[in-house]
């Protein structure tokens, strides 16, 4: 049963990520709205490349990351999707840093969520190799013994 | 009714007499395994606090003035707890009812007399009573009936005066029942209670009587009510009269309905020194002369007092059961049942003294019988314990043995039999048979014949109790092993007889110490007069150009002035002019009935030796024919089974059937129905509504099973579920949304 | 990006950095005391364990006692006044002071707890109370985040520190796993959170959260993007409240992780998600027009709030149901505590943050806070006690301890009670707050809302429901403790004196907040978020 659900889920997963896909465009488009004139002005400075194109790809690593979160076996690869979520919130900051707010406010926003990335990845570490230390594995799903 | 407050203080001590035995009985019935000895002294130290009390008032109040005090009533907390009844508008009742005290002189000396023989039975029932089954209950039991006796003599109405005396014939129903193992005493005690109760029946019609026409039911009024005239159906008085003398006709035991008397013999020694000497059946005394001026009725208006039927009647029951009791006590071989046989012949004494129209006469007898008779039943007792029987014929020559008990009861004797003028039983007994002497010479086709029943029966009351006395104290032993086991009783036992035995003495010369003549005659026949002296009375103001009514002022030297009837006026010129024909009469009497009992039954006397009185002999064979009746009690005792109960066994029978095939066949069909109801409801609970909510609990139960099903343990299924579960609360949000908006 | 702006000269920028920033930062520091306070404790905590012999390393609690006093203190002395601090990092105002003391104050019975646990006796103790200090620290910041930087900054201080500490047994299993679920866990939900707040500076243009809920509620403020943002964001603090969506690592950390530090996290943490939440959430103005023939944000966001609070409390009920393990059992109690918090979240997002003070919103999450905080940690307090003597927190191992020490099981009945909700404790006065709140709340909906009073019965029915459903597993450890094995003359269990104190105190607390109540809630209403105005 908990198989069936969790095929299900991966479905709904996939369906999820999708929708990130075909959503953001318009999102962007939306959101490009905003600050239409800067916006227009600083994409003709980078060469065309607008708001939208960053939020998609932002919104592809976003999805990418949670993928690889819930698909990885192994924890250092989830730890690595969960680098993934960091670094497209990075680059969303960066984004509308660039063509819509402050512009020292994202990036250093950006470079506390950097450090901040990192501080979390050597913790997590240091958790998994407790866990290996202790069961010999990192498998994330053998990690199971509290539940109910 | 004055109501000074030295009238109340009064009626508060008569209050605090009464409750005194009651708090003892609550003690002893709810404390007494715990305390000392079973509590027998709470009861008995109330009542000689009582008895204090009681003297109190008797030495200060009574002796204090010539005639003792006026009635002095006193209704506490009126408007509260003393408020029995109140039926209609409260300014302006329908009826009502208020717990009243009275006190004048008759409930002084009532109280004295109950106080003194509860106190001096208590004391001996401490040595009599001792080692025996429900101990404590006794003495309970004896503190609830002097309660009941108290309440009886200081009510100020007679509905309360009613419930007393039922309260009495319970107590008497649990004191005669004492030893409840016994199937006689049993039976004794329901024969007690069914007789009284048949009295009480005509008591509670007179009551009726009494409140439909007078409208009250407190003395004064009802007294108030005939002596105006007020009453409103003048015919009914007679009968209500009769009505009321069934009451003490049932309790002090008057023929026909004497027969519990003997039988509650089973009870206790003590008990039938109380009960029936000297209290229960002298309620019935003291309620005749409580209400004496209802049974005159329409002569209470007139003046004349001897021409008042109920008074009649009264006189000769009294007369006959005093001279049938004598005779059946002439054959009695138990000790108890002779002296009990006397007692229905003295209440009978009494009766026919107040039936006379002489209730102090009848009071005063009450008094001194209470002293002899409660004597001679505890000297019985002592006589019982000692020889531990009852029978006579296990009796005799015991004075070598027990000295005091035997002189003690020699006193007694000698006052029942009426010893001339130095025993105070002379006093009364003359008192008694004056009173009648000169009743006859005012209504001759009336007294005349209660009177010579009055005097035989002195002759045969000296008779038997010497024989008696002769048959206990004197002769030779009857039964050895008896005899050599006697001793005399201890001091609980034998300070009482001697007590009694000086008032026994005293009550007597005390004619020598007050130098007044009739000092209680005076002080009982001014309560009688009292109305005529009230100012709320119509006759206050003497008629002068009435003879027949109140012309004649009454000697009394206190200052009120006291009228008397024309009547009256003759009435006590007779008993002056009789009293030494009847003095002699009662010497007489009292010398042949010693005499004949010391020849027949005296020691060393010719007729004991011969044994005259034994079935063989010629005088035995002779008598025979009397002997069978007496010894059978004249079958009343006989008719009564046959003819009534025997009726009651078939009627009951008939019941019996009726009620267990069809009553009670009634009462299980419906109780099985009701069974069947009351399961199917309990299904109907348990499976329907327990089911309800143990089908909740458990489906909350699962639910929570169910909830527990998404926390595998694995952390990716949780990310999984989190995402779905967020999808799935924002799609309820929107479907909410779009389906509000 | 100063390669896009040349128009402002950079000699200028600088100056303006020397003359204006600076001596703002500077003046800043002075209302940080007590967080600067704290974490130079923090680091004397770490140092003076280098120092000590490791058996004497658990008497360091005394040092981080001392500062979490000391740091109190300064809070309560300093003069407050509604400001930023730190270019609009920080806001100080009641609210954040508030908090400040709460974590402060509140903080000192876990670090005796952690001093009194048999569990930690011999671990090493100097870098668990410096990370403690730090952690509390980061609720301390989260409270009083006026910046999304801050805000997130603070939430990882707070995350991380708890990871460590709930791994802190290290060689035990169940503790590293329960560490692993948690960081994996945690760190999933924060960046998605990232990324929420990403798209919420985007929309606005600024980092500072006044201006960015002034944006989210100026006419076509919230379209999808910021619904969306939100929702994220939402994700993120769901986690730190352990409400839905996001529960599902709690009951495992609970129960994996030492009891003080379950105790830490059921109270500290979930506060610390409620303080930063209600800056977030509370202030959307429902007074908007919907943008032309769509769906208006707006009003969907109480609904979805009502939503969260309701499955909450009916899924952390329903499934303590049938739990044997205490600890996670009080893990589901707490989820079903947050969501009755929610109401009050929902409360203060009806009642906009214009009119906060008029509404109960604020107050009741922190008075309800208040007593949670009592009498969970009492609880929590006496399942350490008795976890020191019997070595077990399974509920069948409770048999019978209420007679062995009766103190200890009469302090859990009135904490249990309390967390029932039974008069006379703080917990159902906190109850009784919400739910009157709300029932109140409902005549001060604006125009076109009204299908949100019928919500709010629903939600209150459904907590009156929850809270009859919660009776069973609450009493279910009282009948355990004093029904199961009675035997009245067992020997009792000696407990440690400075344990008892604990209990005590939160007992003393429990019953203090019920009886002043009326003051304290009062004292509540006072509370305001900064709004930059």
């Amino acid at each position: 049963m908990i198989s069936t659900l969790a095929s299900s889920l991966n479905n709904g997963m996939n369906f999820l990520a999708s929708s990130f896909f075909t959503s953001f465009p318009s999102l962007a488009n939306f959101l490009a709205q905003e600050g239409t004139e800067k916006v227009q002005e600083a994409t003709e400075q980078a060469g065309g490349i607008g708001l939208k194109h960053y939020l998609v790809v932002s919104g592809l690593v976003f999805t990418l990351g949670i993928m690889v979160i819930v698909m990885r076996r192994n924890a250092i690869a989830v730890l690595m999707g969960i680098e993934l979520l960091l670094n497209s919130a990075s680059l969303n900051f960066v984004a509308y840093s660039k063509f819509l707010a402050n512009p020292i406010e994202g990036q250093v926003i950006t470079v506390f969520l950097i450090v901040l990335a990192a501080a979390e990845a050597a913790l997590a570490l240091a958790i998994i190799l407790n866990i290996f230390n202790n069961t010999n594995s990192i498998e994330v799903a053998e990690a199971d013994s509290l539940k109910g | 009714m004055p109501e000074s407050t030295a009238a109340v203080e009064l009626c508060k001590l008569a209050l605090i007499i009464l409750l005194l035995p009651l708090g003892a009985f609550i003690i002893q019935i709810f404390f007494s395994k715990k305390l000392p000895r079973e509590g027998d002294w709470v009861s008995t130290v109330a009542m000689f606090v009582g008895l204090c009390m009681s003297l109190k008032m008797l030495f200060v109040d009574l002796f204090s003035t010539p005639t003792g005090i006026t009635v002095q009533k006193w209704f506490p907390a009126q408007d509260s707890i003393g408020k029995f009844l109140l039926i209609g508008d409260p300014a302006n009742p329908a009826f009502r009812l208020d717990f009243g005290i009275q006190v004048d002189n008759l409930t002084i000396v009532m109280l004295v007399v109950v106080t003194l023989v509860s106190f001096l039975v208590h004391l001996y029932s401490m040595g009599y009573m001792h080692g025996e089954v429900r101990y404590n209950r006794f003495f309970a039991f004896l503190a609830l009936f002097t309660f009941s006796m108290l309440g009886l003599c200081i009510t100020s109405n007679i509905l309360f005066l009613f419930i007393f005396w039922e309260l009495v014939g319970l107590c008497s129903y649990f004191l005669i029942g004492f030893y409840f193992e016994k199937k006689s005493a049993s039976n004794a005690s329901i024969k007690a209670f069914m007789t009284t109760r048949i009295g009480d029946l005509g008591f509670f019609v007179a009551i009726l009587i009494m409140a439909y026409n007078a409208g009250s039911l407190e003395f004064d009024k009802i007294f108030e009510s005939i002596a105006n005239g007020t009453w409103k159906d003048k015919s009914i008085l007679a009968l209500g009269g009769i009505c009321l003398f069934i009451g003490p006709i049932g309790k002090s035991g008057q023929f026909p309905l004497h027969v519990w008397l003997p039988d509650a013999m089973e009870g206790p020694t003590p008990v039938s020194a109380l009960i029936h000497a000297a209290t229960m059946v002298a309620a019935g005394v003291y309620m005749v002369g409580r209400m004496f001026p209802f049974f005159v009725g329409e002569g209470y208006v007139t003046g004349d007092w001897w021409g008042s039927e109920p008074l009649i009647f009264v006189a000769w029951i009294g007369g006959f059961t005093a001279i049938f009791a004598a005779s059946i006590a002439f054959v009695q071989t138990d000790i108890k049942k002779v002296l009990a046989y006397s007692t229905v012949s003295q209440l009978g004494y009494m009766m026919l003294a107040i039936g006379c129209g002489g209730v102090a006469a009848g009071l005063f007898h009450l008094t001194t019988h209470a002293m002899f008779k409660a004597l001679l039943f505890l000297g019985s007792g002592s006589v019982i314990h000692a020889v531990h029987s009852n029978e006579m014929s296990k009796m005799g020559g015991l004075w070598k043995k027990m000295k005091i008990t035997w002189l003690t009861m020699g006193i007694a004797t000698f006052a029942i039999a009426g010893l001339p003028f130095v025993l105070s039983g002379f006093y009364s007994k003359e008192a008694v048979l004056t009173t009648a002497w000169a009743a006859a010479k005012m209504n001759p086709g009336a007294y005349t014949i209660p009177f010579w029943m009055g005097m035989v029966t002195a002759l045969m009351t000296a008779f038997y109790m010497f024989r008696m006395f002769f048959k206990t104290f004197h002769g030779e032993p009857k039964d050895k092993k008896a005899f050599d086991h006697a001793h005399e009783s201890p001091w609980t036992m034998t300070v009482p007889l001697g007590v009694l035995a000086l008032l026994t003495v005293l009550c007597g010369g005390f004619k020598f110490i007050n130098k007044s003549d009739y000092w209680f005659l005076n002080r009982m026949d001014s309560e009688i007069l009292a109305p005529y002296t009230h100012p709320a009375s119509v006759n206050a103001t003497p008629v002068v150009d009435d003879p027949e009514k109140h012309v004649h002022p009454l000697p009394f030297t206190d200052g009120r002035v006291h009228m008397q009837s024309q009547k009256q006026k003759e009435f006590r010129e007779a008993y002056g002019l009789g009293h030494g024909t009847v003095t002699y009469l009662s010497m007489g009497a009292f010398l042949f009935g010693l005499l004949g009992a010391w020849f027949f039954f005296g020691p060393n006397s010719p007729g004991s030796k011969k044994d005259m009185l034994a079935p063989e002999a010629p005088l035995g064979k002779a008598l025979k024919p009397l002997n069978h009746c007496l010894v059978n009690l004249w079958f009343v005792d006989a008719f009564y089974y046959a003819f009534f109960l025997k009726a009651l066994h078939v009627i009951k029978d008939i019941s019996y059937r009726f009620d267990k095939y069809v009553v009670d066949g009634i009462v299980n069909l419906q109780g099985v129905l009701c069974k069947a109801i009351s399961s199917l409801v309990g299904i109907v609970d348990y499976e329907g509504v327990d089911g309800t909510v143990r089908g909740i609990g458990k489906t909350t139960l699962s639910i929570g099973k169910f909830a527990k099903i998404f926390q595998t343990g694995k952390l990716q299924q949780y990310l999984y579920a989190s995402v779905f579960l967020a999808v799935g609360a924002i799609g309820l949000t929107v479907a909410i949304y779009l389906w509000v908006g | 990006m100063f390669l896009l702006n040349t128009d402002v000269n950079l000699a200028e920028k600088y100056e303006r950095f020397g003359s204006e920033v600076i001596p703002k930062v500077v003046d800043s520091l002075h209302w940080f005391a007590p967080e600067l306070q704290l974490a130079i404790f923090a680091i004397a905590v770490l140092l003076l364990d280098l120092f000590l012999p490791r058996k004497m390393s658990k008497h360091i609690a005394w040092l981080a006692i001392g500062g979490l006093i000391y740091a109190a203190a300064t809070t309560f002395g300093l003069h407050h006044e509604e400001k930023k601090l730190f270019l609009g990092m920080i806001a100080i105002d009641s609210y954040s002071v508030f908090f400040k003391a709460f974590f402060l104050l509140g903080g000192i019975p876990f670090v005796l707890l952690s001093y009194v646990s048999k569990e930690l006796e011999n671990a090493r103790m100097g870098e668990y109370y410096a990370i403690l200090l730090a952690t509390i620290l980061g609720g301390m910041l989260m409270a009083s985040a006026n910046h999304i930087l801050m805000a997130f900054m603070a939430l990882e201080l707070l995350s991380l520190g708890s990871y460590v500490l709930v791994g802190y047994h290290k060689r035990q299993n169940k503790s590293s796993e329960a560490s692993l679920k948690y960081i994996i866990y945690g760190s999933v939900a924060s960046a998605i959170m990232a990324y929420g707040l990403s798209i919420l500076y985007g929309l606005s243009g600024s980092g500072e959260i006044p201006k960015i809920l002034a944006t989210l509620t100026a006419d076509e403020g919230m379209g999808f993007a910021g619904f969306f943002a939100l929702l994220l964001t939402f994700m993120g603090l769901a986690y730190k409240m352990a409400t839905i969506p996001m529960h599902f690592w709690s009951p495992d950390v609970y129960e994996g992780a030492p009891t003080p530090i379950t105790a830490f996290l059921s109270v500290a943490s979930k506060a610390a998600g409620f303080a930063l939440a209600m800056r977030l959430f509370g202030s959307f103005s429902l007074d908007v027009a919907p943008e032309a023939g769509g769906i208006d944000y707006s009003e969907l966001w109480p609904i979805f709030l009502i939503v969260i609070a309701i499955v909450t409390m009916t899924l952390g009920n329903l499934a303590a149901l049938t739990q044997t393990n205490v600890k996670r059992l009080f893990a589901y109690s707490s989820i079903a505590h947050a969501g009755y918090m929610m109401m009050g979240v929902v409360l203060l997002q009806i009642q906009g943050i214009e009119d906060q003070a008029a509404g109960f919103g604020i107050s009741s999450v922190a008075y309800y806070l208040l007593a949670y905080l009592a009498m969970n940690l009492g609880a929590f307090a006496v399942v350490v006690l008795l976890e020191n003597k019997t070595g077990s927190v399974e509920l069948e191992e409770y048999a019978g301890l209420g007679w062995k020490a009766p103190f200890l099981g009469f302090s859990l009945v009135i904490f249990l009670f309390s967390l029932v909700g039974i008069p006379p404790t703080g917990g159902f006065m906190g109850k009784f707050q919400l739910i009157m709140a709300a029932v109140n709340s409902r005549g001060a909906l604006p125009e076109g809302t009204e299908f949100l009073s019928a919500m709010i019965l629903v939600m209150v029915a459904f907590a009156l429901l929850n809270t009859a459903v919660s009776v069973y597993y609450y009493l279910k450890i009282i009948k355990t403790m004093f029904f199961s094995k009675i035997d009245t003359n067992a020997e009792k269990i000696a407990v440690p004196v400075l344990g008892s104190v604990v209990v005590a105190l939160c007992l003393l607390l429990t019953i203090y907040l019920f009886v002043s109540a009326s003051s304290l809630i009062t004292e509540t209403l006072h509370l305001e978020i900064y709004t930059g105005a």
